[in-house]
């Protein structure tokens, strides 16, 4: 999927009720199948890029268009739909719903689409696919941090996501676990997806195929373009 | 479609927390259970008090002596007087027939070996067209039986049945308290009343011999006025004119208390009910106050679910929920505790209201107006959640999500 940001604005209100500026004139391209890694310091807005690449959050300025389309002038409906279909999100802390098991987990995206069908012959390859058929009918609590991670992964790629968010995805993994998901993330961008993961490691942004650093609000730099007057 | 998918997550959040869940529908299932059960037996009681006003006569007044407190307890005073009949006989306008009567409870009688205590009513004939008592077989008394003194009687069901079993009745000689009397009839069945207990364990004889031959007292020990229409109007009438002749004929000043007591059917039936209007409402606001309760805690622990929730809320919104199926969800997992907690209360509200029937003998009423109150409890448990799930619906699904 191609993503597309212009001039992105976004503020805050903290719970002091001061106004905080998370995103100030982001503009950034990503094309279709890349593998970008956004890096920066705690409360730099990367987070909140995501957010609004994910259409979970409105910029207050600015254009984003996301496969040539503005989003903008989307309603809910239309974003929930596009979100449901089109975009994957995995998190750090890996969001997985306790009380259901990791099959029920992964299916989750079906109780929100149109399908009137929950596709288990997709589901049963999903999960072998990542490695989870035997843990299917386990809870969260009785997965390591990889499953876990795993499960979220085979959630948000489930509809056929082209689009997938992750946030600190390796954060609460070891080292060994964090490179097999990272690994994965490479295998699917491979296979065309467009994987946009936010990360304060610079070991892990090393992993994708391309380097963005944001500060305050803004991308301070980005290893697709090259700084003026350097040579090619 | 979209609504059965949020009913099967409701029910999946609802499953994994089995102690949540109880904790929800247990309130609206004790509320629905204490209503149902009330109305029920309301209702049932309701049937008794007026076959019981049906029963005494719907048109009749009862007027008894008044009650005086000595040492602690309670008795009838002597105020009532043939005098008092006649007084009313020559000034009470609407009304149809007056007739005193002398009643004595506990009195011996006995034939051919066999006891029995039973209560003995002196009356004059027309007492059994008042009270819709004459007799089923053989004959009532007449005015010679009473002009005579005669040693006549009319015997109850339960006494037949007591001292006569299979023998024939008609005809045969009984001791009332050691007098002779010929048994001149049997009365109609009755059945038993909480005012008058088993009112087919009474004997009937003439007003005159019950004077004469037993009981030498003046006194009467009630008087019944039959009016001429069975009106709340004219009752109520007739109440006021019985008041204000019985104060003149008994001397009471303004200010005193009467010295009678006037029963209209209303109140005899109300006594006839076995509980009172004030505890029915008692227990009507007990299970008011339940409902009440049933819906704070599923709004207020639904509300709180909600805060805790906020994770999940994220989730399901990153994964495709519109503010409108997280309304649906949180929503019917209210309602699904309600309905399964006031449906598990049905169930026990009408067992309950069955045993009761069957215990106290009434009819086991269950009609619209019964169902009516607890399902009204069950929707407004219902709609206790819908509050905080418009809070879960609009939260912003990028703050739900940094809340965790």
């Amino acid at each position: 999927m191609l993503v597309e940001l212009q001039g992105i604005h976004k503020t805050y209100r903290d719970s002091h009720g001061q106004l905080v500026p998370a995103l100030q004139g982001v503009d950034l391209f990503v094309a279709a199948g890349q593998f970008v890694a956004i890096s920066g310091s705690s409360g730099c807005g990367k987070s909140t890029l995501l957010n609004v690449i994910g259409c979970l959050d409105r910029p207050d300025r600015g254009v984003c268009r996301l496969d040539g389309e503005e989003v903008a002038g989307w309603a809910e409906r239309r974003r929930a739909a596009f979100r449901n279909h089109r975009i994957g999100f995995v998190f750090q802390n890996f969001f997985l719903l306790p009380f259901l098991t990791a099959r029920q987990n992964v299916e989750l995206p079906y109780l929100y689409c149109d399908r009137t069908q929950c596709g288990a012959d997709a589901v049963v390859r999903m999960l072998d696919s990542l490695g989870l058929a035997e843990v299917e009918n386990r809870y969260p609590g009785e997965l390591s941090g990889g499953q876990q991670q795993r499960v979220a992964i085979a959630r948000a790629l489930l509809l056929g996501a082209d689009l997938l968010l992750a946030d600190e995805p390796s954060g609460n993994l070891d080292a060994t676990t964090a490179q097999s998901i990272l690994d994965l993330f490479s295998n699917l961008a491979q296979q065309g997806k467009t994987i946009i993961l936010v990360t304060h490691e610079s070991a892990v942004a090393k992993r994708a195929s391309r380097q963005v650093e944001m500060a305050a609000g803004q991308i301070v730099h980005d290893s697709a373009v090259q700084p003026q007057g350097a040579t090619p | 479609m979209r609504l059965a998918k949020n009913l099967r997550a409701a029910l999946q959040v609802l499953a994994a927390q089995p102690g949540r869940a109880l904790l929800l529908a247990l309130p609206v299932a004790v509320s629905t259970a204490l209503a149902l059960a009330t109305l029920a037996l309301d209702q049932g009681l309701m049937a008794k008090a007026e076959a019981a006003a049906r029963s005494f006569g719907t048109d009749v007044i009862s007027i008894r002596p008044g009650t005086r407190v000595v040492a602690g307890k309670s008795g009838s005073i002597n105020t009532l007087t043939d005098g008092d009949v006649q007084m009313l006989r020559s000034r009470l306008r609407g009304a149809r027939a007056i007739e005193g009567t002398r009643i004595e409870d506990s009195v011996p009688v006995s034939f051919g070996g066999k006891n029995g205590v039973y209560r003995v009513w002196g009356v004059r004939p027309p007492w059994a067209d008042i009270r819709r008592f004459g007799a089923e077989r053989g004959d009532f008394l007449n005015e010679a039986d009473v002009d005579t003194s005669a040693r006549v009687c009319i015997i109850g069901q339960t006494v037949s049945r007591e001292l006569f079993a299979t023998q024939e009745p008609l005809g045969a000689e009984i001791l009332i308290n050691q007098v002779p009397f010929r048994v001149k009839g049997v009365l109609v069945v009755k059945g038993a009343s909480p005012a008058e207990g088993d009112r087919d364990a009474r004997i009937v004889i003439p007003i005159s011999t019950f004077y004469d031959r037993l009981y030498r007292r003046v006194h009467l020990d009630q008087i019944v006025v039959q009016a001429k229409d069975a009106s709340q109007d004219t009752l109520a009438r007739l109440d006021e004119q019985i008041h204000a002749i019985l104060r003149e004929q008994h001397h009471i000043a303004a200010g005193q208390k009467d010295d009678f007591t006037v029963r209209l059917p209303k109140k005899i039936a109300e006594e006839s009910r076995g509980l009172s209007r004030s505890i029915f409402f008692l227990l009507l606001g007990l299970a008011g106050i339940a409902a009440v309760v049933a819906a704070l805690v599923i709004g207020l622990v639904t509300q709180q679910a909600v805060r805790s929730r906020q994770g999940e809320i994220g989730i399901r919104r990153a994964v495709g929920a519109l503010p409108s199926d997280i309304l649906q969800q949180i929503a019917a997992e209210g309602v699904t505790v309600s309905v399964v907690g006031g449906g598990v209360g049905l169930i026990i509200g009408v067992a309950v209201a069955w045993g009761l029937a069957r215990w106290q003998e009434l009819a086991f009423a269950f009609n619209a107006w019964v169902i009516a109150g607890p399902l009204a409890f069950i929707l407004v448990s219902a709609l206790a959640g819908f509050l905080p799930a418009r809070t879960a619906a609009c939260l912003d699904p990028a703050v739900a999500l940094r809340s965790r």
